[in-house]
């Protein structure tokens, strides 16, 4: 039987500082029977050995062995994990949980609306659009951020922005007096106004402080999309990540095998979330 | 393997059982495997080095309460000296058993106890983190042993140590106890405070069918007066239900919620002295 | 039909089972019972809800998952679970919260941990003549008799044990056995304590199972949580003692170099106030009343979605030991008591 609480163990090849206090780490996986596939928007268990494990978004492909993980150092194991360098090893398991909807988002506008360190799940799938743009219609990309500087993946922006049929929105809460910044100032929604995709015939997913996540869907709901359009990348507590440690479960749904993402539809009949309010009836 | 931590062990007013404890712990290898983690420069009790006066220590653990105003400069200075300040036991953490004279005005404890009270210095006795910030708190009467190893282990790795927050029952049912709680009637041997006490004592307590009396403190967000109203429940008159809150941790906010719920007193602190009464 | 043997007394199975299996039973200590290692005192047959439910040996409350060290990246090794054991005297209730742990351990990624001891444990179950005060197994229909899953099951006919063989495995152990086969009238005494059994059970869920998905659903907000959670210790007495709880944390265990660990499991609760707790303390059930409810509910309703296998199996335990007990109806009754929990939901508002 296979044993799905052990870790491979993978070495760090090089890892990138994208703000102050988050890193993308590219690790290599060991020789795998079959490769690691994985969907956007999917998670893994990523272990720093004596500390703990914690859930991580997958990132990027680099090549068939090379995998990019985005973290920010919040606590106890992410603060070990963005301290260590290339060449040091960590442990993973994964992929876990239902990534985006890609099957229902085929040949439809997406519109992906997110905050701060929420755009690492959407990486994938930004890989994605650019590798087989011909799935998906119009692209619009809402992304805001604290300041300027706590923007991730600011290296990639001019390469979304030549991807046909594609907007980049950027906002920022607050710009600092000595930052240059030629974007919109305010939460991620002030961009909403611009955006060019048909809500008739979008799909919206969005990531971020469940807060957030929350005056995204009003105000998309507000601007004719659909509940069951709308779909949310949550995160709760993890131990296993396989629906059995119990720690993830909102209502009788767990984050980790039912989700991370769920469409507000769903989210809207679970009890304990901020994004849909609370409540069992729908 | 990382340099030792250099150690020092500082006592104010307490029994020093603690301190006693360290030597006296059933010293399985991994015991002193982690006790090797420390290099002791002031323990009075197993070493005789003497203090020198300005070290710098990475590790200060203060057992016992502070009860004089020069306890309270000696306790900043550790402060000062120290990267890492450990409350050693339940008179560092919450005052101990001491602490229960903090609800008698002190003039009145001082008149029984001593022939000429007027010279006495003593002030009511505190907690160490009324007066400095303590970084972890080793709770108990006396510390356990297993958590003074997972501290000093997760401190020689530079990481978080895994203490517990949950309350007694859960270690009590681990280890298949029955609960004297409600299984025993009518004796002090029941007034079990294990649903309101924090855990990692291993339950030394109610393993021997004697009721936790809350050495290690409130866990966090107690349900106080619950546990008051069970224990009325139970038939324990209001002094008992005072003494048992007050037994070691009384001068916690939470269990001092807990000896006022029944026993018309005020706080700690707030006692207005009879002199000035009328 | 069944193949079953009419025993005399117990000790001759339980010589026979010790023989190949280390054995668990129901002992008694202090006028309560848990569930240890058999050695020389007397295994109790009567219905005897365990301190414990007999998970503890299947699913230890903490257990090791494995071993690390830190060289050429790392190099890990899990610790052998072929121990034979075998469960004796183990009640319906407890089997089908068993069946349940297949489940929730089962599924798309099944837990190696789970499984080994499972396969290497041989399930004697007892059925229940006499019935405790805390049991409602009938609402369920978890008990008090058994009828499948099980490699051996014994009934207390009073003039000696019905011992039927539901197994190959069971099957092995009995053919050792130098026994006659039970009779028609053996069978049928064993329906009629059954029956009798069943009818002494006084407690009986207000709501049927099928129909708990809906009613509770409605009454999600019903005022009377809030009263309930309010005298709630958060103390985890109720989950820690329940069969069907599975929830559980993992943490290591590590050398202070860190190059060398354990990780292990460890039970938890979705009673206690860490339970849902996130970076920055950030609390999803922060309040009592968030965490009553969700315990109350998966038990009675959401883990039947999840896993189609009841969350609660009446066994009584939590009835039993947890330390509340407001005035309900009148008398006092155990705060966590699922029969009560919904009493209390059915008072209109
Ligand atoms: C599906 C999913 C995807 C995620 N993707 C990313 C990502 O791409 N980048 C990133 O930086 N972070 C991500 N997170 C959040 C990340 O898992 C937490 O920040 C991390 O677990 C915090 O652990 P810690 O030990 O540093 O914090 P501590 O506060 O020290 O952790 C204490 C405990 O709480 C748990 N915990 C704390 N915060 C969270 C949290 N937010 N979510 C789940 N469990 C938590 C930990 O498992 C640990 O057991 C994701 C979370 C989920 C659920
Ligand atoms: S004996 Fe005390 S600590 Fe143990 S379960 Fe009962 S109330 Fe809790
Ligand atoms: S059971 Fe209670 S009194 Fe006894 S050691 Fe533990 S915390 Fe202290
Ligand atoms: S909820 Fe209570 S009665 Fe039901 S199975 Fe669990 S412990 Fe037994
Ligand atoms: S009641 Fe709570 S502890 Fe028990 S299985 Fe459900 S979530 Fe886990
Ligand atoms: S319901 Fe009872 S056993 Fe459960 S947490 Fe509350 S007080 Fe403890
Ligand atoms: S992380 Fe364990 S159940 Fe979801």
């Amino acid at each position: 039987m296979k044993n799905p609480y052990l870790p491979m163990s993978c070495v760090i090849k090089e890892t990138k500082k994208e703000t102050a206090d988050i890193k993308t780490i590219s690790v290599e996986l060991p020789d795998l029977p079959a490769p690691f596939d994985y969907a956007p928007g999917q998670f893994n268990q990523i272990s720093v050995m004596g500390v703990g494990e914690m859930p991580i978004s997958i990132g990027s492909r680099l090549d068939d062995k090379t995998i990019t993980h985005t973290v920010r150092a919040v606590g106890e194991a992410t603060s070990k994990l963005v301290e260590l360098d290339a060449g040091d090893t960590i442990g993973l398991r994964g992929p876990f949980g239902q990534g985006w909807p890609l099957e229902a988002a085929a040949g439809k506008d997406l519109l992906l609306a997110t905050g701060g360190l929420g755009l690492a799940p959407l990486r994938a799938l930004l890989d994605l659009i650019e590798a087989e743009r011909d799935r998906f219609g119009r692209v619009n990309l809402a992304y805001g951020a604290r300041t300027p500087g706590d923007m991730i993946f600011t290296d990639r922006f001019d390469r979304w922005r030549v991807i046909p049929d594609f907007e980049l929105f950027l906002t920022v809460d607050h710009v600092p007096k000595e930052a240059v910044w030629e974007h919109a100032t305010g939460v991620v929604t002030h961009v909403f106004d611009r955006l060019t995709v048909d809500p008739a015939r979008a799909l919206a997913f969005t990531c971020g402080p469940e807060i957030m996540m929350r005056f995204v869907a009003n105000s998309l709901l507000i601007r004719g999309f659909d509940q069951n359009s709308i779909f949310v990348s949550m995160e709760r507590r993890m131990e296993c990540g396989m629906g059995k440690c119990g720690h993830c479960m909102i209502g009788p749904k767990y984050v980790c095998i039912d989700g991370p993402v769920f469409s507000y539809a769903q989210v809207k009949a679970l009890p304990h979330n901020i994004i849909a309010g609370k409540g069992l009836a729908a | 393997m990382a340099d030792k931590l250099k150690t020092a062990l500082f006592k104010f007013t307490c029994c020093a059982g603690c301190q006693f404890q360290l030597l006296y712990f059933f010293s399985p290898e991994s015991f002193l495997e982690t006790l090797d983690l420390l290099d002791f420069v002031y323990f009075r009790m197993a070493t005789s080095k003497e203090l020198k006066e300005d070290d710098h220590y990475d590790l200060a653990f203060i057992e016992g309460a502070i009860s004089t105003t020069e306890d309270i400069e000696k306790v900043k200075k550790i402060r000062k000296q120290s990267d890492i300040v450990v409350g050693y036991g339940a008179c560092a953490a919450h005052g101990g058993v001491q602490s229960i004279g903090d609800w008698t005005p002190q003039r009145k404890l001082e008149e029984t106890v001593y022939p000429n009270p007027l010279q006495m210095k003593s002030i009511k006795v505190h907690p160490v983190d009324e007066f400095i910030r303590v970084d972890y708190q080793l709770r108990g009467c006396p510390i356990d042993e297993v958590e003074f190893m997972e501290l000093i282990r997760a401190l020689a790795a530079k990481k978080e140590p895994y203490l517990r927050e949950y309350p007694v029952c859960v270690e009590c049912k681990f280890a298949n106890n029955i609960c004297i709680l409600l299984m025993r009637q009518g004796v002090l041997e029941s007034m079990c405070l294990g649903p309101v006490t924090r855990a990692g004592c291993r339950v030394a307590c109610t393993r021997n069918m004697r009721a936790c009396f809350g050495c290690r403190g409130p866990m966090t967000n107690p349900n106080i007066p619950e546990m008051v109203r069970t224990f009325k429940g139970k038939g324990f008159t209001e002094h008992e239900i005072f003494t048992r809150f007050t037994e070691y941790a009384g001068l916690s906010p939470e269990f001092s919620e807990g000896a006022r719920a029944y026993y018309e007193r005020k706080a700690p602190y707030y006692e207005r002295p009879e002199w000035r009464a009328a | 039909m069944v193949r079953a043997l009419k025993l005399d007394g117990l000790d001759i199975l339980i010589e026979s089972l010790k023989k190949d299996y280390l054995v668990y039973a129901p002992l008694s200590r202090n006028g309560d019972y848990f569930f240890s290692i058999l050695e020389e005192e007397k295994a109790y047959l009567g219905c005897a809800v365990t301190i414990m439910p007999p998970k503890r040996i299947l699913q230890p409350e903490v257990q090791t998952l494995f071993n690390y060290t830190a060289v050429d990246g790392y190099s890990i090794e899990t610790p052998p679970l072929d121990q034979k054991q075998a469960l004796f005297g183990i009640r319906p209730c407890d089997v089908h919260a068993m069946l349940g742990f297949d489940r929730v351990f089962g599924g798309r990624y099944e837990d190696p941990y789970w499984w080994e001891r499972r396969k290497n444990t041989l399930v004697v179950a007892a059925n229940c003549t006499t019935v405790a005060e805390e049991c409602f197994c009938s609402s369920w229909g978890t008990g008090p008799g058994l009828d499948a899953n099980y490699d051996l099951l014994l009934t207390d006919l009073e003039d000696g044990y019905l011992l039927e063989i539901g197994s190959p495995a069971g099957e092995e152990v009995a053919i050792q056995l130098d026994v006659p086969p039970a009779g028609e009238a053996d069978l049928s005494k064993k329906a009629r304590l059954l029956a009798r059994a069943t009818a002494s059970i006084k407690k009986v869920l207000g709501v049927k199972p099928t129909e708990l998905h809906d009613f509770l659903a409605e009454r999600f907000d019903h005022p009377a949580w809030q009263p309930q959670a309010d005298v709630c210790f958060s103390c985890g007495n109720c989950t820690i003692t329940c069969p069907t709880c599975y929830c559980y944390n993992i943490f290591e265990d590590y050398s202070p170099a860190l190059k060398a660990g354990e990780r292990r499991s460890e039970w938890d609760s979705c009673q206690l106030l860490e339970f849902a707790r996130i970076a920055h303390g950030f609390n999803f059930r922060r309040t009592r009343l968030d965490r009553f409810k969700h315990r109350s509910i998966h038990k009675l309703s959401w883990m039947d979605q999840q896993y189609q296998t009841p969350g609660c199996v009446g066994c009584g335990r939590c009835v039993r030991w947890c330390p509340s007990w407001p005035v309900r109806r009148g008398r006092p009754t155990s705060l966590a008591d699922p029969v009560e929990i919904i009493g209390d939901l059915m008072e209109a508002v």
